[in-house]
């Protein structure tokens, strides 16, 4: 293995003794509104700032939405950033800490999601396909059920932060973050000095999930305004707690379906009414609740749908991208309904999937038109197959219903079906210039300059290998630019598999282009090339109509489970997993990355994370992943995309539904929230049994 | 106060609070960035070292503890066979933990591999929830522990 390890350097490696730390004051009430802020002498070069101090522009801009940089005296979320302090003497600004104390006026009522009034909601969506009520009538049997998801937290083991330095006039901000050039153009906005004057680098990063993709620029923002004031090289890097229970998570959302059935098990109206929890900030409401629609009915014939939809303000954190912004909810929802459908309809879930999934592209629920024609069937058939669905399911669901809850282990088995939608929905795409460019040298060596990150350095690989197979040339030979913002384009946001679909094939147009001039040009050849959505079937995000994005991937996904009913821990027997995301760029990678995703999946599905509010510092905060060795089995099918898609999102889109289904079929009850833990499943079987004894 | 040890092999000395952390020492005393400061709360294995040939969190220990005592760091361990035990089984097994979590996971393969007995695969799921970062792939972390007790035990390394 190549040791290229030791020379990465992360944000937590850019502290060097004499540089200003900062430390965030953050308030400790959920709303209200500061009274008074009490702070001591501040010694040797210590200092405070906040939300008067800010040079410029006082808040930070995600697209079209914005939030304070510093509390304006209001607080809308337990946590939020109230002040700054600042110094070279780690030990005296702690001190100092500890002497800071916030009055509150606090007689205000928490907004939350439970009950909500009409000024929280920040984005509705009221969608109608056909005519629902009319095909209730008409349906045979009608289902009403409700899901819950609760908000999830990133757990990164890498810390976020950002550091400053002036040189040669210019603010040069190092900051782990998914989007550059968003922290470059609030950097200025907030210091009030031309973008061209500050630089963004990209240090090493871990695996982000989508944390990293706006909060990074709150991060640089203080350490810009600490150094433009003390004109010294500052950090700011935040305690793991505070990354964990403030960076924008994954937002908890409810549904309520309510889904009319005709005699043969097939939908023939549905009604889907769906909460979401955006936080105090909704910085990404309109994509998140866009995503969530288009997920929620999962990928069904749907002849009538009505959707109403609303993300709502509370007094929580505000919530961010994580990974799928929205169809890992939906599709934990939407799928365990099935479930429920299938055995109204006295079918096994994979029967019902089978007869109800969507078989031509006009048939998904929304009416959105997938570019290329599904083959969702033949992914069903491939997990079942592979897993030995049928036999398990029968055997399972009978030992479940015959024997006595404590005779022995108990196995349970689950399906789901999903699609990944990667890129942004439409919209963003279509009004940004995103580019890339690439430059073959007089040495035969090539530069990519993009200012998309890498998730992980797998991607990084990846892109060399592409670009190293058309150009005829050794990876050791690529370079690849991220780091910078000012030698490189503006390459937009990384999420959303982004640096599959789109980055991948800004980087091959790139060197085609080179491909061809090679040899009749000089070098160095330098050539840029900028994403188009395609134009036809373009979509229209009010209609929910036409084609949203530029490539769309789907799976299946089959979990076996084994419950001890003495202590109910659940032990994964083996997930099966099938895909079609298009053209596969690299195998291993692409199993690797499945594999992780599975893990990750079946931890947050199950474990409820022990945050707290600790005060000190050092917190056990850590979720440990399970200590089983899953045997996982992955088929890619033969696909009719020609484009590579997305699969990272795949996983923690399938796999929580088929979970709690194979758990729920093992112990013979139903888990309608996520995550659902062993405590959870106890209390769930405790309140079935004393109904039991109450009938 | 003064503290001298022995670093990565080589005896040194430095003057800090005795109470700072090790992690913070190695990091901003000597410019050691390999082992990297995380949760600060013993939980993630980001801060490992050797201290004595035991792997020890370096967050949760107080720099006068490590007085006159044997340190190796990262830095320290490149380099040597029984990195490249662990390093070139990595390789053949295609596992490739990031940068960040590189140094936790290094250590505690070399740990348990030190066994003298070829690890059991719960004991590597147990290592791994240890140092539980779940983006890595476990399937290739757990080849590239066994090719790792392999490597080491074709070198006669165990039998000694
Ligand atoms: S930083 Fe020491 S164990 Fe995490
Ligand atoms: S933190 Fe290193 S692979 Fe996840």
């Amino acid at each position: 293995m190549p040791d290229t390890h030791k020379d990465k350097r992360f944000i937590c490696d850019y502290y060097t003794p004499g540089m200003i730390i900062i430390r965030i004051i953050r308030a400790s009430v959920p709303c209200g509104n500061i009274i008074k802020i009490n702070i001591p002498e501040l010694k040797g070069d210590a200092g405070i700032i906040q939300f008067g101090d800010i040079p410029k522009n006082r808040c930070l801009k995600v697209f079209s939405k914005e939030m304070p940089i510093l509390s304006d005296g209001n607080i809308r979320y337990e946590g939020e950033p109230i002040l700054l302090l600042y110094g070279s003497n780690e030990q005296q600004i702690e001190e100092t800490e500890e002497q800071i104390s916030i009055e509150y006026d606090t007689d205000y009522t928490i907004k939350s999601m439970e009950i909500y009034t009409e000024d929280q909601i920040d984005r509705e969506i009221n969608y109608q396909r056909g005519k629902p009520d009319k095909n209730f009538e008409k349906s045979f049997r009608i289902i009403e059920e409700e899901y819950t998801t609760d908000a999830q937290n990133h757990y990164d083991l890498e810390p976020q932060g950002a550091a400053t330095v002036i040189s040669k006039k210019k603010l040069e901000i190092t900051c782990a973050t998914q989007w550059p050039f968003n922290v470059r153009d609030n950097v200025s906005a907030c210091i009030g000095i031309p973008a061209k004057d500050v630089t963004v680098n990209v240090p090493a990063m871990g695996k982000t999930h989508s944390g990293k993709l706006w909060y990074a620029g709150l991060l640089a923002c203080y350490s810009a305004i600490v150094t433009w004031k003390t004109k010294k090289p500052s950090i700011c890097i935040i305690p793991k707690t505070d990354s964990i229970l403030y960076t924008p998570g994954r937002a908890a959302s409810k549904f309520k379906f309510k889904t009319g059935l005709d005699e043969d098990g097939k939908i023939l109206s549905r009604s889907i009414d769906i909460t979401i929890d955006s936080g105090a900030f909704p910085m990404l409401s309109e994509e998140m609740i866009n995503r969530i629609c288009f997920s929620a009915a999962g990928v069904y014939s749907t002849p009538a749908l009505r959707i109403t939809a609303r993300s709502l303000i509370t007094n929580r954190p505000p919530s961010g991208a994580f990974n799928g912004m929205g169809f890992h909810q939906s599709f934990f929802a939407t799928e365990s309904h099935s479930n429920s459908l299938a055995a109204a309809a006295g079918l096994f879930p994979s029967e019902w999937r089978l007869k109800n999934v969507a078989k031509k592209q006009i048939n998904l629920p929304m009416g959105w038109e997938s570019r290329k024609p599904m083959q969702l069937e033949i992914l069903l058939d491939t997990v079942l197959e592979m897993s030995d669905y049928t036999r398990k399911y029968a055997a399972y669901k009978l030992a479940a219903v015959k024997q006595n809850v404590f005779s022995g282990k108990k196995r349970g088995i689950g399906i789901s079906v999903c699609c990944q939608g990667n890129g942004f929905m439409g919209k963003v795409e279509e009004n940004e210039k995103y580019t890339v460019s690439a430059r073959l040298d007089n040495d035969d060596k090539l530069s990519i300059m993009t200012s998309a990150v890498p998730e992980n350095f797998q991607t990084a690989m990846l892109w060399k290998e592409i670009a190293g197979k058309i150009l005829e040339i050794v990876p050791a030979d690529i370079k690849i630019e991220t780091t910078d913002t000012s030698l490189v384009p503006d390459s937009g946001p990384s999420l959303f598999s982004r640096n599959i679909t789109i980055i991948i094939q800004l980087i091959e147009k790139c060197c085609n282009a080179i491909k061809k001039s090679r040899f009749r040009l000089p070098l160095p050849i330098e050539v840029k090339r900028s994403f188009r959505l395609p134009r036809t079937n373009g979509w229209n995000p009010e209609t929910f109509s036409g084609n949203p994005f530029p490539v769309v991937s789907w799976g299946a996904a089959v979990v076996e489970t084994e419950t001890d009913p003495i202590n109910l821990t659940t032990l994964v027997r083996g997930v099966w997993f099938a895909a079609d995301c298009g053209k596969i760029l690299n195998r291993e990678l692409a199993e690797a990355e499945i594999e992780s995703e599975i893990y990750r999946s079946i931890t947050s599905s199950t474990i409820k994370p022990p945050v707290k509010k600790y005060t000190e510092k050092g917190i056990p905060l850590t979720p440990a992943q399970p200590a089983m060795n899953i045997s996982i089995t992955t088929k890619f099918i033969d696909s009719k995309e020609l484009k590579s898609g997305g699969l990272g999102e795949l996983p923690d889109s399938l796999v929580p539904s088929a979970l709690l289904e194979a758990i729920s079929t093992a112990m013979n009850t139903k888990l309608t929230s996520l995550p659902s833990s062993s405590e959870h499943l106890f209390r769930q079987l405790n309140h079935k049994e004393k109904e039991k004894i109450e009938n | 106060m003064r503290i001298d040890f022995s670093l990565n092999g080589k005896k040194v000395s430095t003057d800090t609070p005795p109470e700072k952390r090790l992690i913070d020492v190695l990091r901003e005393d000597f410019g050691l960035l390999s082992a990297k400061n995380a949760c600060y709360s013993g939980e993630c294995g980001s801060c490992t070292v050797l201290l004595e040939g035991q792997t020890i969190p370096a967050c949760q220990i107080p720099v006068f503890t490590i007085r006159a005592k044997h340190l190796i760091t990262m830095e320290g361990f490149r380099g040597t066979e029984k990195y490249l035990d662990i390093i070139n089984a990595f390789s053949e097994a295609k596992c490739t933990p990031c940068p960040f979590c590189f140094n936790g996971k290094v250590f505690a393969v070399d740990r348990l591999i030190d066994n003298r007995r070829s690890p059991e695969i719960s004991e590597i799921m147990a290592l791994l929830s240890d140092h539980a970062c779940g983006c890595a792939s476990v399937s290739s972390f757990i080849q590239g522990v066994k090719y790792a007790f392999q490597n080491r035990e074709l070198r006669g390394e165990l039998l000694r």
